[in-house]
C-alpha cells in the first residue's frame, strides 16, 4: 500500500520556544516544513512553501494572523489555517473563521488537542475548541449573514405605530414604555435590518406589510 | 434704581450711594448739585450731604477733579461742601489707585483713556503718561477695534457687561487673559466706560496645564496597562502554555506510571491550564488586543457579553454605523467609558437591565448607557468619591469630546458621551 505522504506543516509564532515543542509534538505524524517568527515571513514563507496546513497564532509582529489569513486563504484557497492561540474570546474566534480558519485552539488547552484538530482538518473537517464558548460563535457568524434578518413582535409594535406617524414619545405612551425603550428598539431594528435611515425603516415597514391603521 | 457695583471697595468709601447708572445725578457741576441740596434739603441715601464724584482728568491732562477751579460760589454751607467732596474724592482715588485689579476708564465715543491704575500701569507696562488722552485699541482689554466695537454696543445696549473674557497685550508683547466688569458712567455728560479688569492669566495656564497632566496621566496609565497585559500575555502566558505542553509530554513519555501517579499528572495539568486562562483573562481587562484587532464595534459588543455574564444582569447592545477605522484615541476612550460604566453598574448594584447604543452619524459618536438600577444622587458626596466617574469625564475631555451623567435615587442612571471622530 502506497505510504500517503504526511502533511506539510508551517508553522507561525512568534513564541519560538512554544513552535519548537509544538514541531517536536507533531514530527511523528506530520512534516513541519518551517518555522517563522513574524507575519510577514509566514506570507513569504506560505506562498514560496506552499504547506497543507499553516499552524498560525495571532499577536505577532509585523503583520497579525487574522490578517495573514485573509491574504493567504486569497491566493491559497486549499491551505487549511489552524489558529493557536492564547486569545480565547469568541468574538476573535468567530472574526478567525470568517477570515477562513479551519480549526481554533487554544494553547491554555492540552497537546491532544492540537493533534485532534490538525488530524481534523486534513480530513477537511472544522475545528472549535470546547474551550471557547461554541454558541456564541456562532451566534456571532450568523449575525453578519442575511437571511436571519427578522424583528421580534415587539419591535414590529413600535415599527407600526412609527410608520403611522407617531413620534418616539407618543408610540412610548401608546406601548406604555419608556421613550429610551423605544429609540433603543428602533436602533436595533436598524441594525438588524441594515438600514440606516428613517426613511429606509419605513420603506421596510411598507414592503413586509406591517399592517397600519 | 439700585444697580449693584463691581467694586465692593468703591462702594465701601461711598457709601450705599449708588452712582453707576444713575450717574447723571451725581455728576453735575457742584454748583448744581449745592443748589439742589440746599434747596431741598435733600438728603443722599446714607444720610448724609455726600456727593460722589468721579476723579477723571479732563481732556488738558491735569490731574485735578474736575471743576475744582471754578464756580465755587455754592448757596449753602460752601466750606463744608467743598470739604466733604475733596474727601470723597481723595477716597474714590486712593481705591482707585489701590485697586489690585486693573480700572481703566475709557470715553466711549472716542476710546481714549481717561484715567488708569496703579495695577494697570503695572501690568500691561504702560506709564500713566503713555495712555492718558490715546484711543490706541492696544492700551484696553481688547486684541482688535471689532473686540472693542463689540463691547461698547453690548455696553450701550445693557449698560453694563459681567465677566466677559477678553485679551489685554502688554507694552512687552504679552497676551494677557482677562475677564472683564465694565460699567457705563457719564463724566461731565460724556458717556464712559469703567473697566474693572482681572488678570486670569495664571488660572487659564494652570487649568491648561492641569489638562495636559491629565492628559499625560491617562495616557501614561494606559501605556503602563498595555505594558503590563503584553508582559502577562508574552511572557508568563506563554511560559505557562509551554510548560503545560511540556509536563503533557512528560507525561506521555514516562512509561509504567501507575494510574494514581498518571491521574495526578494529568489534574496538575489542568491546574497549570487554568493558571493560564486566569493570566489570560486579566491581561485582556488591561488591554483589549480585540479593539486594535476588530474595532470598537464588536469590542463594545464583546464587553457587554462578557458584563452581562460576569454580572448577571442582561446587557442588550446595538452598534449602528460605526466606522470600521477609527482614531485609536477615540476608539479607546469610548471603550473605556463602556468598561467602567457596566463596571459602576455591577458596583453600584440592582440593575436588572442595562442598554448600551453606540451610534455613528455625521462625523460624530455617540454612546448612552442607560441601566435600570439604583440611581444615586449627584450632587452627593459619594457621587464623585469613585475615581470612575472622574475618569470618564477626563478620557472624554481628553479627546475633545463631551460627556454627560443624569441620574436619580431609584430613577437608574444614563450616561452619554460624544466625539468627533477622525477616521
Amino acid at each position: 500500500m502506497k505510504h500517503k505522504p504526511s502533511a506539510r506543516l508551517l508553522i507561525a509564532d512568534d513564541h519560538k520556544l512554544l513552535a519548537e515543542a509544538c514541531k517536536t509534538i507533531l514530527e511523528p505524524e506530520y512534516e513541519v516544513v518551517k518555522i517563522v517568527t513574524d507575519g510577514r515571513a509566514l506570507l513569504e514563507a506560505a506562498f514560496a512553501l506552499k504547506p497543507d496546513v499553516v499552524i498560525l497564532d495571532i499577536a505577532m509582529p509585523l503583520l497579525n494572523g487574522l490578517d495573514a489569513a485573509g491574504q493567504i486563504k486569497h491566493k491559497m484557497p486549499a491551505a487549511k489555517l489552524v489558529f493557536l492561540t492564547m486569545n480565547m474570546t469568541a468574538e476573535v474566534a468567530a472574526e478567525a473563521f470568517r477570515r477562513g480558519a479551519s480549526a481554533y485552539v487554544p494553547k491554555h488547552s492540552a497537546i491532544d488537542e492540537l493533534i485532534f484538530a490538525i488530524r481534523k482538518v486534513v480530513h477537511g473537517e472544522s475545528y472549535l475548541s470546547p474551550l471557547i464558548a461554541r454558541e456564541t460563535v456562532n451566534f456571532l457568524l450568523n449575525q453578519r449573514k442575511t437571511q436571519t434578518r427578522h424583528i421580534t413582535s415587539r419591535q414590529s409594535e413600535v415599527l407600526q405605530l412609527l410608520a403611522e406617524g407617531m413620534s418616539m414619545k407618543e408610540v412610548a405612551h401608546v406601548l406604555n414604555i419608556k421613550p429610551g425603550t423605544v429609540a433603543f428598539q428602533k436602533y436595533r431594528m436598524m441594525e438588524t435590518l441594515g438600514v440606516k435611515t428613517n426613511a429606509d425603516l419605513l420603506k421596510y415597514a411598507l414592503a413586509n406589510r406591517i399592517p397600519c391603521a | 434704581m439700585n444697580n449693584p457695583r463691581k467694586s465692593d471697595g468703591m462702594r465701601k468709601v461711598l457709601g450705599p450711594v449708588e452712582v453707576i447708572g444713575k450717574a447723571s445725578d451725581f455728576l453735575k457741576t457742584r454748583e448744581e448739585q449745592a443748589i439742589a441740596a440746599s434747596s431741598s434739603g435733600r438728603r443722599f441715601q446714607n444720610g448724609k450731604r455726600r456727593a460722589a464724584r468721579w476723579y477723571a482728568s479732563p481732556p488738558n491732562g491735569t490731574s485735578e477733579p474736575f471743576g475744582t477751579k471754578s464756580r465755587t460760589n455754592a448757596a449753602t454751607k460752601p466750606e463744608k461742601l467743598k470739604c466733604a467732596l475733596q474727601q470723597s474724592e481723595k477716597r474714590f482715588a486712593t481705591v482707585f489707585q489701590a485697586s489690585p485689579a486693573i480700572l481703566c476708564i475709557i470715553h466711549l465715543h472716542s476710546g481714549c483713556v481717561l484715567e488708569v491704575n496703579k495695577a494697570y500701569e503695572k501690568r500691561t507696562g504702560y506709564s500713566r503718561n503713555e495712555v492718558i488722552g490715546k484711543a490706541d485699541i492696544k492700551f484696553g482689554p481688547w486684541t482688535c477695534s471689532e473686540d472693542r466695537e463689540q463691547c461698547f454696543e453690548m455696553l450701550t445696549a445693557e449698560g453694563r457687561i459681567r465677566e466677559y473674557q477678553s485679551s489685554f497685550s502688554t507694552k512687552a508683547g504679552e497676551l494677557l487673559t482677562v475677564l472683564i466688569s465694565v460699567e457705563a458712567i457719564e463724566i461731565g455728560n460724556k458717556l464712559c466706560a469703567l473697566v474693572v479688569a482681572e488678570d486670569i492669566t495664571t488660572r487659564v495656564r494652570a487649568e491648561e496645564a492641569r489638562l495636559e497632566l491629565a492628559g499625560r496621566l491617562t495616557t501614561g496609565q494606559e501605556l503602563e496597562r498595555t505594558r503590563i497585559a503584553r508582559e502577562l500575555h508574552d511572557g508568563i502566558g506563554q511560559s505557562l502554555a509551554l510548560f503545560s505542553i511540556e509536563l503533557e509530554k512528560a507525561r506521555q513519555a514516562v512509561r509504567g506510571l501507575s494510574t494514581v501517579g498518571d491521574a495526578r499528572l494529568k489534574e496538575l495539568s489542568g491546574k497549570i491550564k487554568e493558571l493560564g486562562q486566569r493570566v489570560s483573562s486579566l491581561s485582556r481587562q488591561l488591554h483589549s488586543s480585540e479593539l486594535e484587532l476588530l474595532g470598537l464595534s464588536i469590542a463594545v459588543k464583546g464587553l457587554c457579553r462578557d458584563s452581562a455574564e460576569q454580572f448577571q444582569f442582561a446587557v442588550n447592545c446595538v452598534c449602528l454605523d460605526v466606522p470600521d477605522s477609527l482614531d485609536s484615541d477615540i476608539a479607546l476612550a469610548l471603550f473605556r467609558v463602556t468598561q467602567e460604566a457596566l463596571h459602576n453598574v455591577a458596583k453600584h448594584g440592582e440593575a436588572h437591565n442595562v442598554d448600551v447604543v453606540l451610534r455613528g452619524s455625521d462625523k460624530r459618536l455617540c454612546l448612552r448607557i442607560v441601566d435600570d438600577g439604583a440611581g444615586f444622587d449627584l450632587q452627593g458626596k459619594t457621587a464623585n468619591s469613585g475615581l470612575g466617574l472622574i475618569s470618564m469625564r477626563e478620557r472624554m475631555r481628553l479627546i475633545g469630546g463631551e460627556f454627560a451623567i443624569r441620574s436619580k435615587p431609584g430613577c437608574g442612571t444614563t450616561i452619554e458621551a460624544r466625539a468627533r471622530y477622525k477616521t
